[in-house]
């Protein structure tokens, strides 16, 4: 028998236009883990003279995914019940599943406000040393992403984002690290093929470890023999962080790749560490948010055929990119606050130059940036 | 100073990226006051100059590049001594 059990809106990024990423079917597991778990707890919490739930609890019950509508994307869970063929036949575990499925809602809810509420004994929460669940569930959400739950019995929604998630992490008493998609960029310094291992040398000297699997072995193997030339990867991983938030290796890569020794996102990597005074006193620190915005400009608008920059910080705190291409030197010092690039370009076979703004707020500024480019590059095509 | 004296300009780590050197390294800053202040060539050799710059001075610098007189006056910049160096 089949009861509608949870809706989970899934919104923001990846999740338009009804998209369920194939890797969330992970989370949608762990969800249905940590059901189970409550729904014990709350059983032996209820019925205090037994020790353990009554076999079949966990067997009996199952949860599946019954549809994927539209807006952004929403999964409908049902509970289906294989002990009860009939609607009259007693329903033996759902209210400990219902009740399971609210006091994680509720939790959520808490978290959501800021801070997590201090579970007790069927106080009506998940109790602290249950929430290292979360672990598995939401950790690729992105900034704008959120997975919203509702109850469908009528009860509040409660919404999960990256942020409450690592707070119902951090309010964990067993969790000492917390993992989370994210990417890596860096060198390899060393790979132990006899333990499958492999060290990852980030742009601010920090040294992180995690496994390495076969399919990238050679990938890794070609990143350290070219170490001393500092040739840099990016990893796509399951991270780790420790309980101050700090990156200390990861669980799993999901991808890597040699990356080009000018990659903008890595270059730029490099410029985040420098504080104010960077230039013996003088310098202005470089805006993240700025440094953001320009890495992924040139994710979005930079083809793969063009040459790319050299990119040095300024003293005023913005980047300043550099192309040397035949007979010109060109240079863009970009305002990361106004997100404005003056232009000059120079011949210096023939002494003129070119100068002016580009606005890049807008497609139409990247677009005559990147034509300019592919002028001087590529004269032929 | 001749021509052909190479000028020494003290380069910041920042200012160098696998090797090239940013244009930056040849614009003023604040302590150049306006002028871009270059070591002479002939009176300090460019290990000293960096040597002065770094371990007397306390500025950090990865390297020295150098230009000569001929090649600032080709691009319409005047060159002129002004000693900073005590004992020189």
């Amino acid at each position: 028998m089949l009861t509608p059990f949870l809706r989970i809106r899934l919104t923001g990024g990846r999740f338009t236009g009804a998209a369920v990423p194939l890797s969330l079917f992970d989370d949608l597991g762990a969800v249905e883990e940590l059901i189970i778990a409550t729904a014990r707890h709350r059983f032996l919490a209820e019925n205090p003279g037994r020790k353990r739930a009554p076999g079949g609890f966990a067997r009996d019950l199952r949860l599946v995914a019954t549809g994927i509508a539209e807006g952004s994307a929403i999964v409908e869970v049902g509970l289906v019940d294989t002990t009860a063929e009939l609607p009259t036949m007693p329903r033996r575990h759902h209210p400990y599943y219902e009740g399971a499925r609210d006091d994680i809602l509720r939790t959520m809810r808490s978290a959501e406000k800021g801070s997590v509420v201090n579970g007790g004994e069927a106080s009506g929460v998940v109790p602290p040393e249950m929430l290292h669940h979360f672990d598995r569930i939401g950790r690729s959400l992105a900034r704008e992403e959120a997975m919203c739950f509702d109850p469908v019995s009528g009860g509040e929604v409660a919404t999960l984002t990256a942020e409450s998630r690592k707070r119902l992490l951090f309010s964990s008493s067993v969790a000492t690290s917390i993992t989370e998609e994210m990417t890596l960029r860096g060198f390899v310094p060393e790979a132990d093929q006899d333990r499958g291992s492999f060290q990852l040398l980030l742009i601010d000297g920090k040294k992180l470890s995690g496994p390495m699997a076969e399919q990238h072995r050679e990938t890794v193997l070609t990143a350290f023999r070219g170490f001393r030339d500092r040739l840099p990867v990016q990893m796509e991983v399951v991270g780790t962080r420790d309980r101050r938030r700090q990156i200390v290796g990861w669980e799993a890569v999901r991808d890597i790749v040699i990356l080009d020794p000018l990659d903008v996102a890595l270059q730029l990597d490099d410029l985040r560490a420098l504080e104010d005074g960077w230039l013996d006193g003088e310098g202005i620190a470089m805006p993240a948010e700025g440094l953001d915005w320009l890495a992924a400009g040139f994710e979005k608008y930079y083809p793969e055929e063009l040459p790319l920059p050299h990119i040095y910080p300024t003293p005023p705190g913005g980047a300043q990119l550099e192309w040397t291409l035949g007979s010109h030197e060109v240079n863009i010092e970009v305002d990361l606050t106004k997100r404005v690039g003056e232009w000059h370009e120079l011949d210096v076979s023939s002494g003129r130059d070119e100068m002016d703004s580009l606005d890049l707020t807008a497609s139409a500024g990247w677009s005559t940036l990147l034509e300019r480019i592919r002028r001087l590059a590529l004269p032929a095509s | 100073m001749t021509d052909d004296t190479l000028l020494h300009r003290l380069v910041h780590r920042t200012w160098v990226r696998r090797g090239k050197p940013t244009s930056q390294a040849f614009k003023p800053t604040a302590k150049d006051e306006g002028r871009l202040s270059l070591y002479d060539g002939d009176r300090i050799a460019a290990e000293g100059a960096w040597r002065h710059y770094t371990e007397e001075q306390g500025f950090s610098s990865v390297g020295v590049i150098s230009v000569t007189p001929a090649e600032c006056h080709g691009a319409g910049v005047r060159v002129r001594t002004v000693s900073r160096i005590p004992n020189m």
